[in-house]
């Protein structure tokens, strides 16, 4: 059966659960960001003045400005991605094509609509979708 | 920590390293049967910034969660019988080594940044080393 081995001085012990309670912490640390890192992965930041949105690996940005949806596509590296077709939908109207204008998709907007529903086809055949709420948001 | 604290090879033993391994172990299982259990409560609960790492899967949550309950176990097993500490600590060992190869391997090929070599330093590379100084260390008690 269990026996405690007298030989042993009390500092082995908590030198042990002090080793214990260290290494009982790393399962649930495994996933820590120690930092800010600002690699391909880890860059969130919108670039275009918009709101960012991670959709799977991909990194849309939407801005809206001047009478237009505008969105921006890029990988996970923030190389820019050009989709094979997109639509956008202003919250309960028709949903309508996005076109490609060598930097992003764009529609007109309707400025004063708050739910858009944004749908991209890579041209992977990859479907990216993403409900945009400015009150979700800060 | 050291030979004599153990009891012969198939008995149960209360020693130092029942304590290390012992809240090794059960934090591991905890963590696993969270992930298995509620992998959506895990993947946005936990205190790492998960969701930093791409969406839920929640099957693959699952499947992480098969591997943390196991490693749980196998050290809570390992705490109390001695004949079990090397196969139990060198299986955790084993899973940080390749894990921190998956993180030089992402690192290397670019999906984040450089300064992931010091910022996976302390969680990622340290404790891959220290399992692995565990085991080398009780496979010397052990011989």
């Amino acid at each position: 059966m269990a026996r405690k081995d007298q030989s042993l001085k009390p500092w082995h012990w908590l030198l042990a659960a002090l080793a214990g309670l260290g290494l009982s912490t790393l399962p649930f640390l495994r996933y820590v960001h120690m930092g800010s890192p600002a690699g391909a992965h880890a860059d969130h930041a919108a670039r275009h003045g918009g709101r960012l949105q991670m959709v799977g690996n991909h990194h849309l940005e939407l801005l809206r400005q001047r009478g237009r949806a505008m969105i921006y596509v890029s990988d996970a590296f923030r190389q820019p991605v050009e989709p094979a077709s997109g639509w956008i939908t202003h919250d309960e109207a028709p949903r309508q094509p996005l076109r490609w204008d060598g930097q992003r998709m764009w529609a007109e907007d309707i400025p004063q609509a708050l739910q858009l529903t944004i749908e991209l086809i890579l041209q992977d055949g990859t479907r990216l979708r993403w409900r945009f709420d400015p009150s979700d948001q800060s | 920590m050291s030979a004599s604290t153990q009891e012969s090879s198939g008995g149960l033993a209360l020693d130092p390293w029942t304590l290390v391994l012992g809240l090794f172990g059960l934090a591991n299982l905890a963590n696993g049967i969270w992930m298995l259990v509620d992998p959506v409560h895990w993947y946005f609960t936990l205190p790492a910034g998960v969701p930093d790492f791409g969406p839920l899967n929640e099957h693959f949550v699952r499947d992480i969660g098969c591997i943390f309950t196991l490693l749980g176990g196998g050290l809570i097993g390992a705490a109390f019988v001695p004949s079990l500490r090397v196969v139990a600590c060198g299986a955790a060992a084993g899973f940080s080594v390749l894990h921190a190869l998956v993180h030089i391997l992402d690192t290397f090929r670019g999906l984040v940044g450089s300064e992931h070599w010091l910022i996976d330093l302390p969680l990622v590379y340290a404790p891959a080393l220290i399992l692995s100084g565990m085991t080398y260390w009780l496979a010397k008690i052990n011989r």
